[in-house]
Formats: structure tokens, C-alpha cells, sequence
């Protein structure tokens, strides 16, 4: 057992034409694949969606490991391929919905079934108490509204709790824009709780 | 610092980013600290989510990693190198099978004529002789035509010698 953990941890560190031989490829995906799910789930709140990206995401990873250069760890790399996946797939739902919306002119039922897909799952946690679920489903709408780069470095720094320089690895991108970019979501969000908080404007 | 910290300077405090100014309010001030405190725990709360949405029985880890080795084109990596030798390995035994076939195989013996003529005529008689005997059927015609080269050359040559004697 204890050899089996020692040869795990040693594949992260393993150059990308080891990692990927068919040899350490089933114990790369082993190592890596909650990390990856866990990601995916964080930006999408879609289980089957993160489920089917973190095949697509370890697929990809294996057909264009030539692509990696070894400047980041071979984890950071498929967390780079994930959130560009999960990117991908926002961005076609958004598209698919609208393309929807606007053919469902005819069957608004459809429509409302659509609408009631993308609300997040809601289910019961015993662990926290309705209103603080009641919050956290509130910043986490907050974050789906906010631009693709604002909600990648807000849910990576608190949901993935990966640090700036994390952030800046896996999103290939400034540590200064990492800043930027989480301090305008912090401010969103914030802004949102706080309304959310002093209760519905009186009329 | 005099006042409590606005909404900018909690934003960077929750970022991470903190300033010794903005940790030495923190540290003194009770009512900036709880609400980074407050807000940062609701945002961590996200994280817990996570880790609750990511709970997977083993089942499904399996069925998942044998979901991705299934669409992995993993097995041609792992036998390209037996297929490449057993290729190398092939083209040899056949170009070695070759090699043999051609040095067995029916060979063509060519008679080189002993021509010791010591005058024009006698050659082209030699020649004639050796095509008759040697020739292969299909180059019969070619056989025909140098029988009537050498005795239009002997018709020649017999012409030029009566002129000579004349």
C-alpha cells in the first residue's frame, strides 16, 4: 500500500512522456481524476457535466500531451485543460439556451423546463441551516452572473481554495489580473449578499 | 488607522492581498475582523459545497477511470513499440526469403563464343554460328536477319576481292 501511494505521488512529478505511457496513465487518472471532478464541479454545479469533462479532460490531456512543455506541473496542466473545458461548456449552454428560448416561442413549457434546469441543485444539507444555504446559493448565482474570468478566479480562490499564484498558473494569466479581476468579483458578490441581507426594497 | 476599513480595503483583505496597514486594523478592530470573518466564511462555504458535490463512492471512481482507459487510445502506446518490431522483423525475414529465392533460382548460362577468326569473313561465320546454336526462340527473327547481313557482307567482300585481282 504504501508503495502504491509512493508511486502515485511520483507520477505527478514524472515528465508528460512518462506520465502518459500506458503504464502510469491508469494510475495518473487515479491520482488526479477527484481533483479534476472537484474542480469541475466547483465552476459548474453540474454533476453529470463534470463527470463527462473530466473524461474529455483526461482524454485531452493524453492526446496532446506532445503540447506540454513541462513549465507547470502535469496537475496544473489538466486543471488549465479543465477550466478551459468548463469554459467551453458554459458557453455552449449559454448559446444552447438562448437558441432555445427563442425557438420555444411556440411551447413556453419548454422554456420553463429549461429555466428550472439551470437553477442549482438545491438539495437539503443537514450540515447548514436554510438561510446560510439560502447565501450560498445566493453567491453562487451571483458568480455564475459575473464575466468567465471573474467566476474562474472567485470559485478557484474559494471553492478550489487555491492560492493567487495557483489561480494565475492555472488561468495562465498575471498575478496582478488574478487581483484585479478577483477584487471586482469580491466587490459584486459582496454587494449582492449585503442587499440580500437588508431584505427586499421597501415600496 | 482612524476608521474602519471600506469596502475596497475588505475586498483585498478577503483577496488575500493584505497591506500591514489593513492587518494591523484587523488585528485591533473587532467590527472590520468579523465582517471578513463573516463574508469569508460564507465564501468558504463554497467549498464545503464542493467537497459535498464531489462525494463519489468508489464505484463511480472505478467507472469512471475505466470509462476514460476504454476512449484512451492508450493500447496503440503501449503496443506501438511490438508493432514496430514485429514490422522490422517482417521486412527482414522477407527481404532474406528474397535474397534466397534469386540465389536458387534457374540461371542463365551465357556460352561466350570462342571466336578465333583471323579475317572478316571467318568472324562473321563464327557469329553466325554461335547465334544458331545459342539463340532463344523469341529472337529467331533478330537470327534471320544477321544471316542475310553476313551474306550480303560475303556477297560484298567476295565482289571486292574479284575487283582487286580484275
Amino acid at each position: 500500500m504504501a508503495d502504491a501511494l509512493a508511486n502515485l505521488s511520483m507520477i505527478g512529478k514524472l515528465a508528460t512522456t512518462e506520465a502518459f505511457s500506458a503504464e502510469n496513465f491508469d494510475q495518473l487518472v487515479s491520482l488526479n481524476q477527484r481533483r479534476i471532478y472537484r474542480l469541475l464541479i466547483s465552476l459548474l454545479r453540474d454533476p453529470d457535466a463534470a463527470d463527462t469533462l473530466t473524461q474529455e479532460c483526461f482524454l485531452k490531456a493524453y492526446t496532446s500531451r506532445s503540447s506540454f512543455r513541462g513549465e507547470c506541473s502535469v496537475e496544473t496542466w489538466l486543471y488549465r485543460i479543465a477550466v478551459n473545458l468548463a469554459r467551453d461548456h458554459v458557453r455552449n449552454r449559454r448559446v444552447t439556451f438562448w437558441k432555445r428560448l427563442f425557438a420555444s416561442q411556440q411551447s413556453p413549457s419548454e422554456d420553463l423546463e429549461d429555466v428550472a434546469q439551470r437553477i442549482p441543485d438545491k438539495r437539503p444539507s443537514l450540515e447548514r441551516n436554510l438561510l446560510a444555504k439560502e447565501e450560498v446559493d445566493l453567491v453562487w448565482r451571483t458568480a455564475q452572473q459575473l464575466s468567465p474570468m471573474q467566476r474562474e478566479v472567485f470559485l478557484l480562490r474559494f471553492a478550489q481554495d487555491m492560492s493567487l499564484e495557483e489561480i494565475s498558473q492555472t488561468l495562465e494569466v498575471q498575478l496582478g489580473t488574478v487581483k484585479a479581476h478577483l477584487s471586482r468579483a469580491l466587490s459584486t458578490v459582496r454587494a449582492r449578499v449585503k442587499e440580500h441581507r437588508s431584505g427586499p426594497p421597501l415600496k | 488607522m482612524d476608521r474602519h476599513l471600506n469596502d475596497a480595503e475588505l475586498n483585498e483583505a478577503l483577496a488575500g492581498n493584505l497591506p500591514p496597514e489593513i492587518v494591523e486594523h484587523l488585528n485591533a478592530c473587532a467590527i472590520c475582523r468579523s465582517s471578513r470573518d463573516d463574508m469569508e466564511y460564507l465564501f468558504r462555504s463554497l467549498n464545503a459545497e464542493a467537497d459535498t458535490l464531489a462525494e463519489k463512492s468508489d464505484a463511480f471512481w472505478i467507472a469512471q477511470r475505466r470509462q476514460i482507459n476504454s476512449r484512451a487510445p492508450q493500447s496503440n502506446s503501449a503496443l506501438a513499440p511490438r508493432f514496430a518490431l514485429a514490422g522490422l522483423a517482417a521486412t527482414v525475414i522477407l527481404a532474406v526469403t528474397l535474397l534466397m529465392r534469386s540465389g536458387s533460382g534457374p540461371v542463365v548460362k551465357t556460352n561466350t563464343p570462342q571466336i578465333t577468326a583471323e579475317n572478316d569473313q571467318q568472324l562473321l561465320v563464327d557469329v553466325e554460328q554461335t547465334l544458331d546454336s545459342n539463340l532463344a526462340p523469341p529472337l529467331e527473327p533478330a537470327g534471320a536477319l544477321v544471316e542475310a547481313m553476313t551474306q550480303t557482307t560475303s556477297t560484298h567482300s567476295q565482289s571486292a576481292t574479284k575487283e582487286k585481282l580484275q
